[in-house]
């Protein structure tokens, strides 16, 4: 596993070392539960390559974490208001991670089968411990991961690129009624970018323009 | 409770309604949790009834304990407006005017406070009392955004002459077909009327080309730009989806008590004699403790300060008892498996408002069953 160690800089941006910039991959392995996952991701600024989003059904508010390759993590808070309304945005901030920061998000995901499930194969799970009926999926709302690598493999299964997307309903809900690890990775998830992204803002000094009450 | 499936007079009814009401129809607009959830995986057809906790099919009264999970300390705020949210589903009493700041989908979210006692009455309407969304939900498969059309399966766009989402001129578009599951008054399309009509299967369906009034091309829902069309003002069922901050919603639209009205039609769905024995009614009741008479346990749970999340519920619908062929009309909300309660969960970490009612358990006119003891 190549490591980076760098310093956030306070204001815009990575300084990436130039040799970094060149290569325009990150590369990581992974040596979690089961020991022999792989992956590589692109260093490019423009590359998105890990997004974590939730929407509520219920009242529109849809968060938003998109990462990209140089580590920069944008956060946008928005409101649906549906129909041919467009969505209002109520935040929008952008932060860095360090590199093992960034790292860590796809460990936590491929750790927890996100990037190798389908939304499909949750689903399924799901019917199946409930002997073929469906939870009501009301209220709640539902999350989507999506990844971005530039290879992925584990146990010699080689996929270049590889990318993923599940989306899941009330996932926060569904950890603590089911014991599967894909809707326990969605919970940590949000509570990792949250953590770090507010870390991050910290780190670089950024105003927070904080709301009173409930969207 | 003595079981009294339908007769045969009442399955015949059930059969001939069943034909009529299949077969797909452009679709008032109340609606049946785990009916869109099953639909896709092909359990069930538009036109199942989901019943309370604990209904197997018998007439009589249907208990349903309902308690605050111990988990925080907070979650004993929400006593009071649980208690008056049980009033007012047992009370099955219709309204008007009754909503405060009420929004619609297409207008901008508040901020503020979030009203307890408005949240917990619509989860009870899906964990207790079976029924779901008027309005169409974003999840809806092939569903494009949240709005205030009336809630179907498979229409992938709708055609409003009028710019009153919901109401009788819509036109629910899918290239395939769109699954009616929203029931509507046959007379009059109408989801606000307060009268003495008896709502069961002969006189609401959800058959919009049997059964619609001439001139209407859907199903009108009770949301509160149709209830101004048809001069209610403040007026949205508890059970449309979209909530938010401000809104004060602590009454029942006559479609939300005429709902839950066509499941108390028992197993035939007819309410009145010579059918009746399948009748049943219902008694929520605030239980202190969650022990194992208790049905649902409601709590607050951290599920994230900027989700928007503000609750849920967590259920599944079963049959109600066995039913054979494609006639799986019944069908009664569950705890999922491996729970021993229906759960109802509120976001803990948004702004509440708790209200002003006090907890009440009834020892003021003697009643001491929630107290361990009583002196003198």
């Amino acid at each position: 596993m190549t490591t980076h160690p760098r310093s956030p800089i306070r204001g815009r941006r990575f300084r990436l070392g130039v040799s970094l910039l060149l290569l325009c991959l990150w590369s990581g392995s992974l040596h979690g539960a089961d020991g022999d996952a792989e992956f590589t991701f692109s260093a490019d600024p423009g590359a998105l390559v890990f997004l974590y989003s939730s929407f509520a059904t219920n009242t529109g508010v849809e968060r938003t974490f998109s990462l990209f390759g140089d580590g920069r993590l944008e956060y946008r808070l928005l409101v649906h208001s549906g129909e041919q309304a467009s969505a209002i945005t109520h935040r929008a901030e952008t932060s860095y991670l360090e590199y093992l920061e960034m790292e860590g998000i796809l460990q936590l995901a491929i750790d927890h089968n996100l990037m190798e499930t389908t939304s499909r194969a949750i689903r399924e799970e799901v019917l199946r411990i409930n002997y073929g009926n469906p939870p009501l999926e009301i209220d709640c709302g539902y999350s989507t991961v999506e990844i971005y690598l530039t290879e992925f493999s584990r146990g010699g299964d080689i996929r270049s690129p590889a990318v993923n997307k599940i989306t899941i309903f009330c996932p926060i809900l569904q950890a603590r009624n089911y014991g599967l690890p894909e809707h326990e990775g969605f919970r940590l998830l949000d509570e990792r970018l949250t953590a770090l992204r507010d870390q991050a803002k910290k780190r670089s000094g950024d105003a927070t323009d904080e709301e009173g009450g409930n969207l | 409770m003595n079981m009294h499936r339908s007769s045969s007079l009442g399955l015949l009814t059930v059969c001939l309604a069943l034909v009529l009401c299949y077969f797909p129809s452009k679709s008032d607009a109340g609606t049946f949790v785990g009916v869109l959830e099953q639909i896709g995986d092909g359990n069930v057809i538009p036109y199942a009834i989901a019943h309370p906790p604990g209904y197997s099919g018998s007439g009589g009264v249907l208990k349903v304990d309902i308690c605050i999970h111990d988990t925080f300390l907070e979650n004993y705020m929400l006593v009071g407006p649980l208690q008056a949210a049980i009033e007012t589903w047992n009370s099955l009493t219709p309204t008007v005017s009754e909503c405060t700041a009420c929004i619609v989908w297409g207008e901008p979210l508040p901020s503020g406070a979030l009203d307890s006692e408005t949240s917990i009455l619509h989860e009870l309407g899906h964990c207790a009392m079976g029924i779901d969304h008027v309005n169409m939900v974003k999840s809806t498969p092939f569903l494009f955004a949240s709005s205030s059309f009336t809630a179907s399966y498979g229409a992938t766009s709708v055609t409003d002459a009028n710019g009153i989402p919901g109401d009788f001129d819509d036109i629910q578009n899918n290239a395939v077909d769109v699954h009616d599951i929203s029931w509507f008054r046959r007379d009059s399309n109408n989801p606000f009327t307060i009268d003495a009509v008896v709502a069961d299967l002969g006189t609401y369906s959800r058959s919009t080309a049997a059964y619609l009034p001439a001139g209407h091309n859907y199903a009108a829902n009770a949301n509160r730009l149709v209830a101004a069309s048809l001069g209610f003002s403040n007026t949205q069922a508890i059970m449309y989806s979209r909530s938010a901050p401000l809104v004060v919603n602590r009454a029942l639209t006559a479609d939300d008590v005429n709902t839950v009205k066509i499941g108390m039609a028992g197993a035939d769905l007819l309410a009145g004699p010579p059918n009746d024995a399948d009748n049943y009614t219902f008694q929520l009741r605030y239980r202190a403790v969650c022990d194992e008479e208790a049905e649902i346990r409601v709590e607050l749970f951290p599920l994230g300060a900027e989700s928007g999340v503000i609750g849920g519920c967590d259920a599944r619908v079963v049959l109600s008892y066995p039913q054979g062929g494609i006639l799986k009309w019944h069908w009664t909300v569950t705890p999922l498996v491996g729970s021993d309660f229906l759960g109802i969960t509120f976001n803990k970490d948004l702004v509440w408002d708790f209200g002003d009612r006090i907890y009440a358990s009834g020892f003021e006119n003697g009643d001491f069953s929630d107290w361990s003891a009583a002196v003198p």
